[in-house]
């Protein structure tokens, strides 16, 4: 079985009857021949993982070794107050812990990559507690994210060094909004209409990462990346559709992707990483190997 | 092939970064098998991206953990240099202001046990994947991700059936095979793809045929 395609998906979904994550299931069994109820289990164990870095920063700051950032998680935790909302907050706490534990060499889950591991689980996870949903709807959630990030994988890139953040931390932001969409019930185009929202808000996002580091200005785009993809969730939750469908949008992306420089591209070369204060950063944390 | 949603959400590893320590990790792993785990040192080139911002993604550091045999998800990956020296193994790695290659490509210069000496191209292509595209001077195609049994042998005509026999008496499906070679009646490489992993006593008897100079089984990366 193959989608190419978020309408192929769509028609699948309705032709069959099944939710996003019940299509993304079927895809996954028939390819793998693993049984349906196998798909589920082994999507759990990676939950699992994904769900332990989202709260290691601060419930085991030890774990946390990082060259040029903060341990913003822990503020957050510490801070423990939110002017604009609880879910938020927490998303981006969340958010925040995973892409420091990946920057320290911690076990994470690439989500799409590794560089933007924080945002589906810190929006799974904050969703959860929000609404009060138990640990298979996380498994859903993610099966549906995964819906998503195929067709961007099958007509983009997911790739910084190929295709800028927007292939990083977009992707995985609109993989994050479509889980959340799930998790509240939505129809499989609600979904993506939400991923669309969010796709397009990041459209262009060089990649630029300060000393060639995945910390700057990666985690706190986990962070924000986090928010707005509950932002987009809330927009398609209240019947606000993308006027461009989501394959059009991948198609733009992949397009902007590859007229990025190379500069704009992981190599450090360009954005914020030639920023005065980032080449010194680089000199005092890499020595004189990096320029 | 239609990709895996655990490759979307996934693979669960040791960060930052999945093509750049991953990827890297298990190119060490594929020559830590190639040498079947006999490495006490190891000298790895670094081109390209790898080589222009291998230390702050740490690359060097997941090298060293896939040669020494440290799982690309355990977070024991960040110590590997200190384990490598408890270990007593030696690795020296630099990086190649060459232009040659221009993605994440490391190359292993190794000597196995028997005195023979290879260099190992690998490159890591984004996601976790990795793809193997030189031994010495031969080009050749080898992604890891199934059971795989590699051969070095004379080029000449009947040794190809007298493996893929030894195969076929086990059972195993060949899921893909591929042949490179040099030269007409030079040296070749055989890479036979499996369902499931051949037993060591197979993978004996191919390594004791005339032809063949070696034979290594490689288990999924
Ligand atoms: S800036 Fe680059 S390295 Fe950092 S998260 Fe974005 S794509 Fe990844």
């Amino acid at each position: 079985m193959r989608f190419r395609k978020a309408s192929s998906i769509l028609e699948y979904a309705s032709r069959e009857g099944v939710r996003l994550s019940g299509a993304m299931a079927r895809y996954e069994s028939e390819n793998s021949s693993m049984p349906i109820q196998s798909v589920y289990l082994k999507m759990g164990e990676i939950w699992a993982a994904m769900n332990n870095s989202t709260s290691a920063a601060f419930e085991s700051p030890e774990r946390i070794e990082l060259m040029i950032t903060e341990n913003d998680s822990l503020k957050l935790a510490k801070g423990g107050r939110s002017f604009f909302g609880q879910p938020y907050y927490k998303a981006m706490q969340y958010a925040l812990s995973s892409s420091a534990l990946n920057a320290s060499m911690g076990k994470v889950a690439a989500c799409p990559t590794g560089g933007s591991c924080g945002i589906v689980p810190g929006c799974i996870r904050s969703a959860q507690e929000a609404i009060g949903l138990d640990g298979e709807s996380a498994i859903e959630g993610l099966l549906a994210s995964c819906a998503v990030g195929l067709i961007v994988y099958e007509n983009a890139t997911v790739s910084g060094a190929l295709g800028g953040c927007q292939a990083e931390v977009g992707t995985a932001a609109a993989m994050a909004s479509a889980a959340v969409c799930e998790m509240l019930g939505a129809s499989p185009s609600v979904c993506f209409e939400a991923a669309s929202i969010a796709l397009k808000s990041l459209m262009g996002l060089i990649c630029d990462p300060v000393a060639s580091l995945v910390e700057s200005p990666c985690s706190k785009r986990n962070a924000t990346g986090a928010a707005l993809a509950l932002s987009c969730a809330e927009m398609a939750m209240a019947g606000i559709t993308s006027i461009i469908p989501f394959d059009e949008v991948v198609e733009a992306m992949a397009a902007v992707g590859k007229k990025l420089p190379e500069e704009h591209r992981e190599t450090s070369e360009g954005g914020i990483a030639k920023a005065p204060t980032a080449l010194q950063l680089a000199m005092k944390a890499l020595g004189s190997q990096q320029d | 092939m239609p990709i895996s949603i655990f490759d979307i959400a996934g693979p669960v590893m040791v960060g930052p970064s999945s093509s750049h320590t991953l990827g890297a990790a298990k190119l060490g792993a594929f020559v830590r098998q190639f040498s079947a785990a006999s490495l006490s040192s190891c000298q790895v080139v670094l081109y390209g991206s790898f080589a222009q911002t291998y230390k702050g993604h740490r690359t060097d550091i997941a090298i060293v953990g896939g040669l020494i045999g440290i799982p690309y998800d355990d977070e024991r990956l960040r110590n590997s240099f200190e384990i490598a020296r408890e270990m007593g193994f030696s690795c020296e790695i630099s990086a190649s202001e060459s232009t040659l290659y221009s993605g994440n490509v490391a190359a292993f210069n190794i000597a196995t046990p028997d005195g023979k000496s290879y260099s190992i191209y690998g490159e890591s292509i984004g996601g976790g994947r990795i793809n193997i595209f030189k031994i010495n001077s031969m080009s050749v195609d080898i992604d890891g991700e199934y059971p795989t049994l590699i051969t070095v042998h004379k080029d000449a005509p009947g040794i190809l059936a007298k493996i893929t026999q030894i195969i076929a008496s086990e059972n195993i499906n060949i899921a893909f095979l591929k042949l490179f070679r040099e030269e007409k009646h030079e040296s070749a490489i055989l890479v036979a793809q499996t369902d499931e992993a051949l037993p060591p006593e197979a993978i004996q008897r191919i390594a004791g045929f005339d032809l063949v100079l070696e034979a290594m089984f490689i288990a999924p990366l």
